[in-house]
């Protein structure tokens, strides 16, 4: 066993030798101990095997500085990626760390390890010979997904039969009209070996959450059979500066998925540029249900810095015998969404409720804590497929 | 309304969404006091946060001080701000839950004020959407049960309006009497009224996620459920150790005693999770049958053995966290003479198969040396020893231990052999703590315990025969140390481990307390 890979440095092209990144993990845990002395114990604490998949070193660093608030929540060995297969020269290098998060006086600091490897060139080839060792053994194996396209580079197949769960954050997609459909058929072809959970559904979930509590009273229960029209108001330039479509889509195929609606097609006000948008941006989705058509309209409302969660508004509207709405709308400062209720012969219910907006992390660490498949995802993305095929 | 049929809510299917109840009128009864400022309001503006209560939930509180609606809101937003440690400012989530409390000053014997009640829930259900469904909650001294709980009945509130629709359901605080008697007679009186289906016993030492645990520590792992019985076990612990002292319960705490406040309703349901047969499934009736089925194991203590299996004591002064500490007898409120017990330990048998002859100490305490709640499962020794000399005596029993305060988690305990070249033995530990393996803040147990009443499910509220049978097991070491008075009352010194007889009594036995 050779003693030929440094930490903290950018080495020139070798063969990677897990045996002394496993050691150097050792000797960190060690020092950090030795540190410790007098002061906090050092706690090393481990639930999962954490990878990330990054294409660059600003990324990276990005996830470095994210990773603290994550481990908080969720102790794991992180493992960094910068895949870059097209830069050269090709070769394997890492940095390692322990993040530790800082405990009250008295208590013992929990640390985390994280392993940074770059690997460029032809050496994302060997990039499995460097991670599959360091994988902590019988703890789950969860990736996360942190690019805008979901295209892997060949050889990453190879730790893709390793892990248990992927992460991905569809907001990301700069056209998810078209990227959310190949998300689906990617699921499909990995459908029993990985779970895939998307970040972008943890946004989503408050508003379903709400939504759904709409429909919880045997009193309104019965109008979601009658819904006639909803309305979407997402921002255009939401998180991060990413459009809210997504989510958008996601919602109304949810919904639509849901409630066992019929497929119709595109809306009346299609233009004829074939874009799928009216003149004002506006999309359009025509549904039919048990009681009649429904039409589901995304409004794109610019800028949206005001309602970070994505959406502004959400509207559905029940017709039939008897008229029913509903409405959650986003509150001042984005954090709570004002929901109304409207039925006949009851007098209308308005209330506030907490609307928490979670940054990258912290819809991580919410989608950390669903194990299982999310079969209502699945279906949701499929119909994203469908209403945009 | 467009279709009478009520449909399951098909958006609520999927792993996320968590059931939220119906809407529903919660009616507070003893309102004004310290446990609806402190515990229930701010478990339920945490279940508010977590969209877990409907849009239709509203609060009744009631009680003799004189509020208005707006100073009663007043003063549980001031109360959730502090709990919760709010920043200040205008809250509008905050503002809309409080929006939904309400408050009747009136008196809790008077049958007008249950008429102006029921007004006054009809028009709840008519303008703010709680269709119906009746929470009381019982937070008055118990000596208010039986007259709230025949006044709600008397004025029809204990009845659905529409049982196909509707549901009506009542908390009670413990103690569930005071002895088994007037057990009985509570009983009577609430499951007379509204069913026991309906009431809901609740002990908030049952909702917390490490009493929880238990259940899936036991059930949900294979290799424990083999090793857990007398074959394997040498003898089993239960501490819940208390720093402080009686704080401003004197008056109460005085009639009760530690046994009754601390013994005889959390750490015997506590014995009960520990010693249980697997429930044939994890539903509220299965489990619960279990529990009451296990209890009915322990072997009765009878006022002649009083002195063999139970010991009591009380705190003299001393220092608790680097402060001089009066004795309980100096404490305000206090009797000067007083026999009452701060301190209680017991021995209890499990006459059954899987327990014949396992001993159960359990040991409780106020002010004592630290606060920690903690179950200790002591394995046998190995049957025989390899190793020779002076190492044997190094090698300790395994313990298995579950935390449930202050810090929750489970360690084991086994031995391992120290690095060298002679061969050393040392006992070394095994940890899993909740803190550093799941981060995040848990439901506190009354957020747990309210919303699972709200959905009709009592899997963790007790049981009217698990109560009977508490009281029975206990009555007669009650009665006996009635009798006794002072006489055979131990004392130790406040921030001790307890009095020096609860040494000797679990030394007598050849063990010892675990050192926590």
């Amino acid at each position: 066993m050779t003693d030929t890979f440094q930490t903290n440095i950018i080495g020139e092209s070798r063969p990677a030798n897990v045996s002394a990144l496993a050691a150097e993990l050792d000797s960190l845990w060690r020092s950090a101990d030795k540190d410790a002395e007098g002061r906090h114990p050092v706690t090393r604490a481990c639930a999962l095997t954490l990878l990330v998949y990054t294409e660059s070193d600003e990324a990276a660093r990005e996830v470095s500085n994210l990773l603290g608030a994550l481990t908080l929540q969720n102790p794991c060995r992180a493992l960094i990626m910068v895949v870059r297969p097209a830069e050269s020269p090709a070769g394997l290098s890492a940095r390692i760390s322990a993040v530790c998060q800082l405990p009250a006086p008295g208590e013992k600091q929990v640390c985390c390890e994280h392993v940074t490897i770059e690997a460029c060139g032809d050496a994302v080839r060997d990039l499995d010979k460097v991670v599959v060792p360091l994988m902590v053994s019988g703890l789950p194996v969860y990736l996360w997904w942190r690019a805008g396209n979901t295209t892997e580079p060949e050889a990453f197949g190879k730790i893709l039969r390793y892990i248990d769960r992927v992460y991905v954050d569809s907001e990301w997609f700069s056209n998810p009209e078209v990227e959310l459909p190949a998300l689906a058929r990617k699921i499909q072809k990995y459908a029993g070996q990985v779970v895939v959970h998307d970040l972008n559904w943890a946004r989503v979930t408050p508003w379903r959450e709400l939504t759904a509590q709409c429909f919880d009273s045997p009193d309104t229960r019965s109008y979601l059979n009658q819904i006639s029209g909803i309305q979407i108001e997402y921002s255009d330039r939401g998180t991060g500066g990413h459009s809210s479509l997504g989510q958008g889509l996601l919602f109304s195929a949810w919904l639509a998925d849901r409630l066992g609606w019929k497929w119709v097609g595109r809306g009346t006000d299609k233009n004829a540029s074939g874009t799928g948008k009216d003149a004002n941006g506006n999309r359009s989705f025509l549904f039919r249900g048990q009681s009649g058509d429904i039409q589901v309209q995304l409004v794109p409302r610019p800028g949206g810095a005001e309602c970070p969660s994505g959406f502004l508004s959400v509207q559905l509207k029940a017709a039939g015998k008897s008229r029913a709405a509903f409405s959650l709308t986003c509150g001042p400062g984005g954090k709570c969404v004002i929901t109304h209720a409207e039925i006949p012969a009851h007098a209308p219910i308005d209330r506030t409720v907490n609307l928490e907006v979670f940054d990258e992390v912290g819809l991580l660490n919410e989608e950390l804590k669903f194990s299982s498949h999310d079969q209502i995802y699945a279906e949701a993305l499929a119909m994203v497929a469908t209403m945009t095929a | 309304m467009a279709n009478t049929a009520v449909l399951p809510n098909p958006l609520r299917e999927g792993i996320r969404l968590g059931q939220t109840p119906d809407g529903c009128a919660m009616v507070i009864f003893g309102a004004s006091g310290d446990l609806t400022a402190r515990k229930l309001i701010p478990a339920l503006y945490n279940l508010a946060r977590h969209h877990m209560l409907p849009a239709g939930f509203n609060v009744i509180g009631c009680s003799k001080t004189p509020f208005t609606h707006e100073q009663f809101r007043d003063k549980m937003r001031k109360a959730v701000r502090e709990d919760l440690n709010l920043p200040a400012g205008d809250d509008p989530v905050l503002n809309s839950f409080t929006s939904n409390l309400h408050y009747i000053s009136d008196d809790f014997g008077d049958p007008a004020a249950y008429a102006q009640l029921t007004e006054f829930l009809n028009q709840l259900d008519r303008d703010k959407g709680t269709a119906g469904n009746r929470l009381f909650y019982l937070a008055t001294p118990p000596s208010f049960f039986p007259v709230i709980v025949k006044h709600v009945g008397g004025a029809g509130l204990a009845k659905p309006k529409d049982p196909e629709k509707n549901w009506t359901r009542i908390v009670l605080e413990k103690p569930f009497g005071r002895d088994l008697k007037s057990a009985q007679d509570l009983n009577r009186v609430v499951t007379g009224v509204f069913g026991e289906q309906n009431v809901y016993r609740i002990d908030h030492y049952l909702g917390k996620e490490t009493v929880q645990n238990l259940l899936v520590f036991r059930f949900a792992n294979g290799i424990f459920e083999p090793i857990w019985n007398r074959r394997y076990i040498d003898h089993v612990q239960i501490t819940v150790a208390e720093e402080l002292g009686v704080e401003n319960r004197a008056s109460y705490f005085e009639e009760a005693g530690l046994f009754r406040d601390m013994i005889q309703s959390h750490v015997l349901q506590v014995l009960s999770l520990v010693t249980m047969e697997a429930p044939a499934r994890f539903e509220a009736r299965a489990l619960r049958d279990e529990k009451a089925k296990v209890m009915r194991s322990f072997r009765p203590i009878s006022l002649d053995e009083v002195d063999k299996f139970a010991l009591r004591a009380q705190y003299s002064a001393g220092l608790v966290s680097g402060k001089k500490v009066p004795a309980y007898r100096a404490e305000p409120n206090v009797n000067p003479a007083s026999s009452t017990e701060t301190y209680a330990a017991l021995k209890v048998f499990v006459d059954n198969w899987r327990w014949a002859d396992v001993p159960f100490y359990i040991r409780s305490g106020k002010r004592l040396a630290k606060r920690v709640s903690e179950i200790s499962i002591q394995f046998r020794r190995v049957p025989h020893l390899l190793f020779s000399g002076k190492v044997t005596e190094s090698i300790q029993p395994n313990l298995l231990s579950v935390q449930i305060q202050p810090d929750e988690g489970i360690s084991l305990k086994f031995s391992a052999k120290f690095p060298g070249t002679t061969m050393q033995i040392r006992p070394v530990k095994m940890q899993f703590q909740y803190g550093e393996s799941f981060g995040g803040e848990s439901p506190s147990a009354y957020e747990t315990l309210l919303h699972d009443c709200m959905m009709g499910d009592n899997s963790l509220f007790t049981r009217n025969d698990a109560v009977e049978i508490s009281w029975e097991f206990v009555d007669p070491i009650l009665n006996r140390w009635k009798q006794d008075g002072s006489k055979g009352l131990a004392f130790y010194e406040s921030g001790s481990w307890g009095p020096a007889e609860a040494d000797a009594f679990i030394e007598r036995d050849g063990r010892r307390w675990q050192r926590l």
